[in-house]
């Protein structure tokens, strides 16, 4: 079930709170969206060592600064995104959102820049999917955080309760 | 008039949804979602037309309290079977987030709409291409209106 895969992917943004974004790059093979994330003590030197989160985002997606869109999924030609992209590299992820029912992801991080996720395939949130057809919109790896999409962050669900 | 001028004009037109009954859905060219409102009365090409008109060119989601519906991305045949449930229920509540232009409208069915603009295209002057991510038309729209050119199934 797709919706437990979510529920563990929303519980581990949280670890992912004060960290800088030190890259962002856009995989055009995988549709998706990596930003990495470093404790804001490392530098963007360290960019080459694993990232300590990052957060991939597939579909459709779209980055904010206050009154303006910066970048969006459909842009795939636009020769402004990259570096329009490259502005939230070191920036600091102040605050994650997650919106139910359709896990809208939205990322605040300093500026403000808002980088936000809009799943829009209903086969994500299926009773019982597919083995094969089995993924989500967006999802976090990184230094301790299981590939199992479905594995929560229990020390997030100790804080909830 | 610049493109971010039309939407400002598109995110005022919305108020117009208010207390209107969806009464047909279908699919036009280019992937639109096309949702009437109101009576339908045969329009300039022969097709029965709401009063009001929201045409919807970019990605979407329709919710229910517990769980999304139906969405852009699913396979047409959904779309054009699921989408349905919109119909018979009527706007409680539209809004409009900026600087997306993200448009919500909240059903008496409890089913809510939510599009999300994809494309920097929009906003941009230097990079408008004339297309608009959503738009209201339709004969309850009032003269004057900036519109563009429906996308025909």
């Amino acid at each position: 079930m797709t919706i437990y895969a979510f529920e563990a992917q929303e519980s581990w943004l949280p670890t992912a709170i004060g960290m800088s974004c030190t890259s962002v790059e856009f995989d055009y093979d995988a549709n998706t969206l990596v930003l990495s994330f470093y404790r804001a003590e490392f530098g963007r030197e360290t960019r080459a060592v694993e990232p300590e989160r990052m957060i991939s985002l597939s579909g459709v997606w779209r980055v904010e600064r206050e009154d303006e869109v910066l970048a969006a999924s459909g842009d795939v030609e636009d020769p402004d995104r990259e570096s329009h992209l490259d502005r939230l590299v070191g920036r600091e992820l102040v605050r994650v959102d997650v919106s139910h029912p359709g896990y809208d992801l939205a990322l605040h991080l300093t500026g403000p820049y808002i980088v936000r996720c809009f799943p829009c395939d209903s086969l994500q949130f299926g009773e019982d999917p597919p083995e094969d057809e089995m993924f989500v919109s967006w999802w976090v790896d990184g230094i301790g955080v299981p590939s199992d999409w479905e594995e929560p962050n229990e020390a997030f669900f100790a804080e909830e309760g | 008039m610049t493109t971010r001028a039309e939407l400002e004009i598109q995110a005022g037109l919305t108020t117009l949804l208010n207390g209107r009954t969806c009464t047909q859905v279908s699919l036009g060219g280019d992937d639109a979602l096309i949702l009437d409102f109101d009576e339908l009365q045969p329009n300039l090409e022969g097709q029965l037309a709401g009063a009001i008109v929201l045409v919807i060119e970019c990605p979407w989601r329709i919710d229910t309290p517990d769980l999304p519906a139906v969405g852009w991305e699913d396979d047409e045949e959904d779309v054009a079977q699921l989408s349905t449930a919109l119909i018979g229920g009527a706007v409680e509540e539209t809004d409009v987030r900026r600087p997306g232009f993200d448009l919500t409208l909240n059903f008496s069915n409890e089913y809510r709409l939510r599009i999300f603009p994809d494309c920097r295209a929009y906003y941009s002057d230097e990079m408008a291409g004339g297309a608009l991510p959503w738009q209201i038309i339709g004969r309850d729209v009032p003269e004057g209106s900036h519109v563009l050119e429906l996308p025909l199934g």
